[in-house]
C-alpha cells in the first residue's frame, strides 16, 4: 500500500511509470511479426479485463456477460469504418456511445438481482444479443459470418496521420491507447466515486446511510466498464479488421473473469496481466496442442480451486460478512 | 380451423411437452443440486452431451438402444461421482460465482474432450421406435410419446423419494441445514456425492433419449444449458416444482412460438421472457422474495 504514502513517492512511480512504458515501446523491435500481432491482441484485451475489474474488483458485482460490450463495440466500429465514415476517432466514439447505451439498460434492469441471480441475467442479455447478431444473416452485420473487410483507415492525431496498416504502429497506438485507458480507470477508482465502489464492496448496507445511492452507483459503474469494454472491442475491429460473434459468446465472458482471477481483482493492472498472459499462454499451447482447450478449461479449474486466498479474498471477505 | 387446431397447433403442443420434459429433465438436476450444495453447475450441460455420446458408442458396438441407455447413464453417474470426487468438493461453502467459474472452465474441457475422442461431425442415433400414432387425425411418432411417459415416471419417482422416503428426508434436511443435519448424524459427504450423481446422471438419461430426435455433437450441452438455466432462474433457484412448471412453460412457448415465427427467434423469445420475469420478480416467478 506504499501508493497512499504521497510526496517523495510521486515521483517514484512517475519514473516507474516510464520505465515500463519505455520498454512496452522498445519491445516490438525484438519481436516477429507474428508476436507483434498477439502483442497487440494482448494488450488491446487488457483493457478489456480491466474494465471488468472496475465492476468486479472495485463495486464487487460479478457479471457473466461482459463480453456482449466488447461485442457491441467491436461491431460498432466495424459499422462506422465499413459502412459510415474512414475514423478511428468516429468508430471509438461510436463503439463506447452504443456500448454504454446497451449497459445502461442492462444496469438499470439487472442491478435489483444480486450475486448469482445478477451473473445469470447479465449472461441472458448477452446472449440475447449473441443471438440477435447470430442470426442477422441478412443485413451488413452478417450474421453468423461476421463483419468482414472492416478497412484500416489512416489514424489521424492533428497534423500527423500514423499508418495503422503497419503492426508496429498499432502496437504503439494499442499501449498509448491501453495506458490512457489505464490512467483515467485509475482516476476514477481514486476519486470519491471509487470510494464509493469499494464501500458498497465492503458492505452494501452501510453506504445508504452514508448518503450514497447504491443503485445508481452501481449502475455508472457498470456503464463505464461496459464503454471502456466497448473502446477494447473496436481496438480489437480495427486491428483485426473484422467484428464476429465471437467476441460476444459467453465463452469470450467467462474467459475475461478468469484473467482478472489470475492477476488479482480490485487492482486494475493485476487484471491487465492477467490478460496478457492468458492471451500469450493460450497462443503458445494452442501451437502445440491441437486441443488446447482443455489445457485452458483445466487451468480455469485450476485457479478457481488453487488460487491463493488473497487474490479471491474480496469475494470471500464478503461471504463473511453476510 | 379445427384443422389447423388438429394439424398444427396439436402437433406443436406434443413437442412442446416433450422439449419441457427433457429440459426439466436437466432443470431438476441443476436446481436440486443448487438447493443442496449451491453448487451453479455450469458444466450441466456437458454431462447432457456425455450421455447422449455414450448412447451413441454403446450403440455402434451393440445396436440396442435399451442396452444402450442404462450403460450411458450409469457412465454418466460415474464421470459426476469422479468429478464431484476431485474437484467440488474442494469448492463447498465457496460464492456460488466460483462454482461457475470452475465449471465453466470443466464444460470448455469435456467439449473439447469429446471433440477428441468422437469428432466435431453430428450424430444421429437410430430410434428405437419408429412407429407411428394417429389420434384424430393427426399423426405423432410414438417415440416422442415414450419420452414423455418416461419424463413423467421419472419426474414423480423424483417428488416421490424427496417426498416420502427417509433418504428424501436427509436430503431435506441437508438441504435445510447442512450443520444441524451433520449433528444429527446425517453423513452429509454421502447425501453430497450420490445427489450430485443423480443429478447428473439425470442429464445424462436426457441426453441419450434425446439422441434418436437432435443430433449428437459435442457442443450440444450449450443450447441446453442455456435453457435449463433460464428455467431454474425463472422457477426460483433450488425451487423444484417452480423448475418443473417454468420447464413446460419454456418448452411450450418455444414450441407454439416457432409456428409463427421462425425457431431461431423463437429461442431468443425464450431469453426475453427470462429477462422480464427478473425486472418483475427478482426472485423468479416461484421463488420467494427475497428478505
Amino acid at each position: 500500500m506504499g501508493k497512499l504514502n504521497s510526496g517523495s513517492n510521486i515521483t517514484r512511480v512517475i519514473l516507474f511509470h516510464a520505465v515500463v512504458l519505455a520498454v512496452l515501446a522498445i519491445l516490438p523491435l525484438f519481436l516477429s511479426t507474428y508476436h507483434q500481432k498477439l502483442a497487440v491482441e494482448a494488450i488491446i484485451l487488457s483493457v478489456f479485463a480491466m474494465s471488468l475489474d472496475l465492476v468486479m474488483g472495485y463495486a464487487g458485482i460479478a457479471t457473466f456477460g461482459h463480453a456482449a460490450f466488447f461485442g457491441i463495440g467491436g461491431y460498432a466500429m466495424g459499422v462506422m469504418l465499413k459502412f459510415l465514415f474512414p475514423s478511428i476517432w468516429l468508430g471509438l466514439i461510436l463503439a463506447g456511445f452504443c456500448s454504454a447505451v446497451l449497459a445502461l439498460f442492462v444496469g438499470v434492469v439487472s442491478i435489483r438481482a444480486k450475486g448469482i441471480y445478477f451473473a445469470i441475467l447479465t449472461l441472458a442479455f448477452a446472449e440475447v444479443v449473441y443471438r440477435i447478431i447470430f442470426h442477422s444473416y441478412n443485413t451488413p452485420l452478417g450474421g453468423s459470418d461476421g463483419l468482414v473487410g472492416v478497412p484500416t483507415p489512416m489514424l489521424g492525431l492533428g497534423p500527423f496521420e500514423i499508418n495503422l496498416k503497419s503492426t508496429t504502429n498499432f502496437y504503439w497506438v494499442a499501449v498509448a491507447f491501453a495506458y490512457l485507458s489505464y490512467l483515467v480507470c485509475k482516476l476514477i477508482v481514486s476519486s470519491p466515486f471509487g470510494s464509493i465502489l469499494s464501500g458498497i464492496r465492503e458492505n452494501e448496507n452501510r453506504v445508504p446511510f452514508l448518503g450514497f445511492n447504491v443503485k445508481w452507483s452501481k449502475v455508472t459503474a457498470f456503464v463505464i466498464a461496459g464503454a471502456f469494454a466497448g473502446f477494447s472491442g473496436a481496438m480489437f475491429t480495427a486491428f483485426k479488421s473484422y467484428a464476429d460473434t465471437e467476441q460476444l459468446s459467453f465463452l469470450l465472458s467467462g474467459k475475461v473473469i478468469v484473467m482478472d482471477l489470475i492477476g488479482g481483482i480490485g487492482t486494475l493492472i493485476g487484471p491487465m496481466i492477467g490478460a496478457v498472459v492468458i492471451t500469450v499462454f493460450e497462443s503458445i499451447i494452442s501451437t502445440h496442442f491441437a486441443a488446447h482447450n482443455i489445457i485452458i478449461g483445466a487451468i480455469f479449474v485450476a485457479v478457481v480451486i488453487f488460487m491463493p486466498k488473497g487474490f479471491l479474498g474480496l469475494f470471500a471477505k464478503k461471504d463473511r460478512n453476510e | 380451423m379445427v384443422d389447423y387446431l388438429i394439424y398444427v397447433i396439436l402437433p406443436q403442443v406434443l413437442h412442446g411437452l416433450v422439449w419441457g420434459t427433457v429440459i426439466a429433465f436437466i432443470a431438476l438436476g441443476l436446481t436440486i443440486i443448487f438447493g443442496l450444495m449451491d453448487i451453479v453447475n455450469f458444466a450441466h450441460g456437458e454431462y447432457y452431451m456425455v450421455g447422449a455420446f455414450m448412447g451413441y458408442t454403446v450403440m455402434s458396438v451393440i445396436p440396442n438402444f435399451w442396452i444402450a441407455v442404462p450403460v450411458a447413464v450409469v457412465a454418466v453417474a460415474l464421470l459426476g461421482l469422479f468429478t464431484e470426487f476431485v474437484l467440488f468438493r474442494r469448492l463447498y461453502g465457496r460464492d456460488p460465482i466460483f462454482h461457475l467459474l470452475l465449471t465453466f472452465g470443466l464444460g470448455m474441457m469435456f467439449r473439447e474432450a469429446a471433440q477428441l475422442i468422437w469428432g466435431a461431425d453430428t450424430r444421429r442415433i437410430e430410434a428405437p421406435v419408429t412407429a407411428t400414432i394417429e389420434f384424430i387425425g393427426m399423426v405423432y411418432p410414438v417415440y416422442r410419446l415414450l419420452i414423455l411417459g418416461i419424463g413423467i415416471c421419472v419426474i414423480l419417482l423424483i417428488w416421490y423419494v424427496l417426498r416420502y422416503t427417509s433418504v428424501g428426508a436427509k436430503i431435506r434436511a441437508v438441504a435445510q441445514d447442512r450443520t444441524m443435519a451433520w449433528a444429527l448424524g446425517i453423513r452429509v459427504p454421502v447425501i453430497y456425492t450420490s445427489v450430485f450423481m443423480c443429478g447428473v446422471a439425470l442429464a445424462g438419461f436426457a441426453g441419450v433419449l434425446m439422441s434418436p430426435i437432435n443430433f449428437v455433437y459435442p457442443t450440444m450441452g450449450i443450447d441446453v444449458i442455456l435453457r435449463a438455466f433460464i428455467v431454474v432462474v425463472i422457477g426460483g433457484l433450488g425451487n423444484i416444482m417452480g423448475a418443473l412448471l417454468a420447464s413446460l412453460m419454456i418448452g411450450e412457448i418455444e414450441a407454439l412460438a416457432s409456428i409463427w415465427i421462425s425457431p431461431t427467434i423463437a429461442e431468443t423469445l425464450v431469453f426475453i421472457i427470462l429477462i422480464i420475469t427478473m425486472i418483475v420478480r427478482p426472485a423468479g416467478l416461484f421463488g420467494k422474495a427475497e428478505r
